[in-house]
């Protein structure tokens, strides 16, 4: 994985990621990003092809939860 | 000793036939907090309704209506319960009012017990960190309380109140509790009810007690526990005193036993040293797929909280937010949809894993951190002669149980040389709360952790 820089965020974090990110803080998001998507990247590694996620759909009674959990 | 730093049964036994008042306990913990929050600052704010609730807990006890093992309880919350008459802050950097004025359902069932609310604990912002500015930790007021439920486990530790609720995503009840030597109960996901609780993470959140001892907990446990989650044993008070001679220990070496700190290795040798020549059996396990837990965690969490605070940050709101918090917030944009989902699936693997290693033992047993409280403002740790993020290391041990959904405690195993505690951590099945009290419970009584207190600091 190539690492990411300030330049590549750039014209992302608005356009894609709906972010508000000051020009001055983007070197901080690379480097943390940096950090973090290669760990991440590792789930890639497995073999996952039979595996349901372990997400919960419930059809029922229509009616939005509660905002604060 | 003071009254306030009884066991919650002591407490209850008085409170109840009328020989210790609700309001003389409130009196003493109003007391401790004057004391010592100029310097620890566990309370983010304090409930300026505490002494109505505590006196009229004693109109109540005088009338024969003893509502239970809380009655007259001083009691403190963290910070993203929502409350109805308290301002609810997140950690800070908030506006006041952005979180509605109501009650958890937790906090209806503190209330409904009698408890007295004294007030919110600060809590490392959004729930998303482990040092909880600006608390400091009891042991050593040079070091960080662990987070996110830092206040919380401070506020106990120091004796400011009786128990205190944190919540715990990858750790959040467990590290706090390990580094400010108290007990951390981070119950089975869906046992505890969660409206009410900000959330962080809505796969990964579980509320649950901070407390002084084993038995505390399950006294606190046993109130919050929702009556709609089927099966498992709810007799957790029922259950401190059983014989653990058929229990069966499981020690995982790698991920679990094979980094942390020596004093800290040590200390749990010593207790499982102790607990194998009690219990049924000790087993080695082996769970290779926890070299790849690491992502999953953050794929999840990072994800999730992001998702969860988009209006929040939609609104301009971000500028406020400490530096460390913000970043983490926006690094949840670039995790993909794909290795989310990766993540979950993984997951499930995770889950089997573990189901397959409670088949043959009863319980896993580890430290709760690799590392004892580290000093404030400190970014790294050396753990073995390796440096790494205090993050990193901090919740090594304690995510991979909220990956699972399994309970798990923390409970103090001992002191480094520095004077600071180490946390034990005992995990089971989902829903074997009963089972992780009576072992913690058993290896406690043979201890005197549960009795030291941290130095004064105004002494």
């Amino acid at each position: 994985m190539q690492p990411i820089t300030a330049a590549d965020l750039e014209p992302l974090c608005q356009r894609l990621f709906d972010l508000e990110v000051p020009r001055e803080r983007l070197k901080l998001l690379a480097e943390a990003l940096n950090g973090v998507l290669p760990e991440i990247a590792r789930l890639r590694e497995l073999d996952l092809a039979d595996v349901t996620p372990a997400v919960v759909f419930d059809p029922g009674p229509a009616a939005p939860p509660p905002r604060d959990g | 000793m003071a009254e306030l730093d009884l066991p919650i049964p002591a407490l209850a036994e008085r409170l109840k036939h009328g020989t210790l008042s609700p309001v003389a306990l409130f009196e003493e913990a109003e007391a401790r907090i004057a004391s010592l929050e100029p310097t620890i600052r566990a309370f983010s704010h304090r409930n300026a309704g505490a002494r109505g609730a505590a006196e009229r807990a004693a109109a109540e006890l005088r009338e024969g209506r003893w509502r239970g093992p809380l009655h007259g309880l001083p009691i403190a919350l963290k910070d993203n319960f929502l409350t109805a008459d308290m301002p609810t802050g997140l950690g800070g950097g908030l506006p006041e009012g952005t979180f509605p004025a109501r009650d958890a359902a937790l906090v209806r069932r503190l209330r409904a017990a009698g408890a007295i609310l004294l007030g919110k604990t600060t809590m490392h912002g959004f729930a998303w960190g482990i040092v909880s500015p600006p608390t400091r930790n009891p042991w050593d007021v040079a070091r960080v309380p662990g987070g996110s439920s830092g206040g919380s486990a401070a506020a106990v530790a120091a004796g400011m109140c009786v128990a205190a609720l944190g919540s715990d995503t990858g750790g959040s009840i467990r590290i706090p509790a390990s580094l400010c030597g108290t007990v951390g109960l981070k119950p089975t996901f869906g046992l505890i009810e969660g409206a009410g609780v900000v959330v962080h993470s809505w796969s990964l959140d579980v509320a649950g007690p901070l407390t002084r001892s084993v038995a505390d907990a399950a006294h606190v446990i046993e109130v919050l526990a929702s009556p709609d989650t089927g099966g498992g044993d709810r007799r957790y008070t029922g259950a401190l005193d059983q014989p653990i001679g058929d229990l069966r220990i499981g020690l995982c070496r790698n991920h679990f036993l094979d980094c942390n700190d020596t004093e800290v290795a040590d200390a749990v040798d010593a207790a499982i040293s102790t607990l194998a020549r009690q219990v049924r059996s000790v087993r080695h396990l082996h769970l290779p797929r926890l070299s790849h837990a690491a992502g999953a965690i953050l794929a999840i969490e990072l994800a999730s909280a992001s998702a969860a605070h988009h209006e929040l940050l939609g609104r301009g709101l971000q500028s406020g937010l400490a530096p460390d918090v913000r970043l983490l917030l926006e690094l949840g944009a670039f995790v993909s949809a794909t290795d989310y989902l990766r993540a979950e699936q993984f997951r499930r693997l995770l889950m089997a894993d573990f189901a397959a290693a409670f088949a043959e033992v009863d319980v896993l047993i580890s430290p709760t951190t690799p590392v004892t409280a580290w000093r404030v403002a400190e970014s790294t740790v050396a753990v073995q002669g390796e440096t790494e993020s205090v993050l990193s290391a901090a919740w090594r041990l304690t995510y991979p149980y909220n990956l699972a959904g399994v309970p798990a405690i923390s409970l103090p195993c001992g002191f480094d040389k520095r004077g600071l505690p180490i946390g034990l951590q005992i995990a089971a099945k989902p829903l074997a709360e009963a089972t992780i009290l009576r072992l913690a419970h058993a290896y406690e009584c043979q201890h005197d952790w549960v009795h030291r207190r941290p130095p004064h600091p105004a002494q």
